[in-house]
């Protein structure tokens, strides 16, 4: 078993036929370990990762009548009330139920994804126990494996949303090339949250509690059951509101998404800016925090 | 622990080379100066709420608990290192160590060799998932590559003789089968040290047999095996070097036979005669 820590020095024994791998621990501060080896680790089990987040949708499906198909299920359900609730509340869209229907779907999808990775992210450690206490692994591995089930889930309703992107006769072009860039942001930041998040239940077990509704209250506040033009209009005006609106890091970047999707246009260049910088404040704080205190965790769960 | 009451469990006669003795082998573990303490919060949960509340009295959040304390001893190659001690000796904790699950305290730990672990229940990260599915995710777990895990599976599933349960839930299996398919996976990952913790206590006596002669077998081929256990019979039977721990602390290290029966007689005794003395 290849042992990681941070004071690991791995070393080969210089001249040796068959190479013995050499461990050295020695006590740790706060500090981040050497990243050569932990990412060179971290990459070493990629697939393990993978595997993980494979198995635990199989797992949790696993007795259903349904089974996987649930993946398709969910999103679909969840949309139908989303729907249910913004036409009750402003009664039917301007340009068409099927429209107004593709404009809900597309925000909350994509809202979904980066909601599932802080969900998922923020119990992977607390729930990873009886792994943690037995082995010795860079614990970026579940944080990771969570990233991996969350697109699993996220591609199947990237699939449902064509077809109704279809259905409503809305347009494809060129522009929607976009829609990778901002799919990369789009996980780098929600990655650096599920990181932040997973070391954070450690210290405070009712992160886990708490999340669910900070992340309801997170949707209301996005771009999801409306567009960023829709939004400042109705915002105009209210210049307090609107700085919380902005403030949010999803307004950038779900706001660019449906953007393109909805509009068939580029982005904004400030919002891609402005998603691309929280994108890397977040990996950088959440990989730090996560990382400088892995080495704890043992000691704490 | 297989135990050499049982006739059963005794160990096979001597078969194949002799094990090497480790005077000629090199060094596979070092510990020096280990001292490993525990920081654990006053309650079990630690809530943010509590931990308001306490910030506001400006109270102590952490409690130190002293699991290991200034041990040193070093081991060559080739042997099995047996470790006793009454429960909260800081043996388990002290294993955990060797394995860099966690980190030392004060004091240093070199290991010269790829490590595999058979700690509480090794392997099962998820009892939803099929035996054959946490095999693989362990053994991807441990670095190894997808290919390398399919290429010691069928080996793996063979020894631990689940036959069509490796294809059904964990959650269905008993403990004794759990404990079959950890110590499987965690003998054949081709470990130069193992590291095993009360792993065989819920086998049956033939599985008990294979599993002696399978770490007998390691020996012979001069790897390293470091066993915590309870059983005296099982430490006697396979150690040739022992460690004797007492509340995080060395008390003495040499031949098993001999610190064994130190450590009985400390048990009889007890603590309290050493107090009883003095009155």
């Amino acid at each position: 078993m290849a042992v990681m820590d941070a004071e690991a020095q791995v070393a080969n024994k210089g001249g040796a036929a068959d190479s013995v791998p050499v461990h050295v621990y020695e006590p740790y501060a706060a500090h981040l370990p050497p990243l050569k080896t932990y990412l060179r680790d971290l990459w070493q089990r990629r697939r393990f990762a993978y595997r993980m987040a494979h198995a635990t949708l199989k797992g949790r499906n696993y007795e259903t009548v349904f089974g996987q198909l649930w993946l398709v299920i969910n999103p679909l359900l969840l949309a139908a009330v989303y729907f249910m609730l913004v036409t009750v509340l402003s009664g039917s869209p301007e340009d068409g139920a099927m429209k107004g229907f593709t404009v809900i779907l597309s925000g909350l999808f994509s809202y979904y994804y980066t909601r599932n990775i802080i969900q998922l992210s923020s119990t992977c450690i607390t729930g990873g126990g009886k792994m943690i206490m037995n082995m010795a692994f860079p614990k970026a591995l579940l944080p990771l494996s969570a990233l991996f089930s969350s697109f699993m889930m996220y591609w199947p309703t990237l699939v449902v949303y064509a077809v109704a992107h279809f259905a409503a006769g809305r347009a494809v072009g060129l522009a929607f090339a976009w829609l990778v860039p901002i799919f990369v942001v789009q996980t780098v930041f929600s990655f650096g949250c599920g990181l932040f998040f997973a070391a954070m239940a450690v210290y405070f077990r009712d992160t886990a509690s708490l999340l669910p509704y900070a992340l309801r209250i997170w949707i209301y506040l996005s771009p999801v059951l409306f567009t960023v033009s829709q939004a400042k209009q109705k915002l105009a005006g209210n210049e307090w509101l609107l700085w919380i609106f902005k403030a949010n890091p999803l307004y950038p970047i779900i706001g660019s998404w449906n953007q393109v999707i909805l509009e068939n246009r580029a982005p904004d260049g400030m919002l891609m800016l402005y998603g691309s910088a929280w994108a890397v404040v977040a990996l950088l704080g959440g990989a730090w925090f996560f990382l400088s205190r892995e080495r704890e965790f043992a000691y704490r769960i | 622990m297989p135990t050499a009451s049982d006739p059963e469990v005794r160990a096979p006669a001597a078969e194949g080379p002799p094990r090497p003795d480790p005077r000629d082998q090199p060094l596979a573990v070092r510990v020096d100066n280990l001292s490993i303490t525990y920081r654990t919060s006053v309650e079990k949960v630690p809530t943010l709420k509590s931990a308001i509340k306490r910030a506001g009295r400006r109270e102590r959040t952490i409690r130190e608990i002293e699991a290991v304390r200034d041990v040193s001893w070093s081991i060559n190659h080739g042997t099995v290192l047996g470790v006793v001690g009454a429960n909260g000796a800081g043996k388990s904790t002290m294993l955990r160590a060797i394995a860099g699950i966690l980190p030392p305290t004060r004091g240093r730990i070199e290991v010269h060799g790829r490590v595999s672990t058979l700690l509480a229940l090794g392997v099962g990260f998820n009892s939803q998932l099929t035996g054959r599915e946490n095999v693989i995710l362990g053994g991807l777990a441990q670095g190894k590559t997808e290919a390398e895990v399919q290429a010691k599976y069928e080996e793996i599933a063979d020894f631990a003789e689940l036959g069509e349960f490796m294809d059904m839930p964990m959650k269905s299996y008993s403990s004794g089968m759990y404990q079959r398919l950890a110590f499987s996976v965690g003998v054949h990952m081709d470990p130069d040290i193992l590291l095993v913790d009360e792993a065989l206590s819920a086998g049956d006596a033939r599985f008990k047999r294979k599993a002696a002669a399978k770490m007998d077998e390691l020996c012979r081929a001069a790897r390293t095996i470091i066993l915590v256990s309870h059983g005296m019979a099982s430490v006697r039977e396979m150690a040739n070097h022992c460690l004797w721990l007492h509340k995080g602390k060395l008390m003495d290290q040499g031949d098993p036979e001999a610190i064994i029966g130190e450590y009985m007689r400390f048990l009889e005794v007890g603590e309290e005669a050493f107090a009883m003395e003095d009155v």
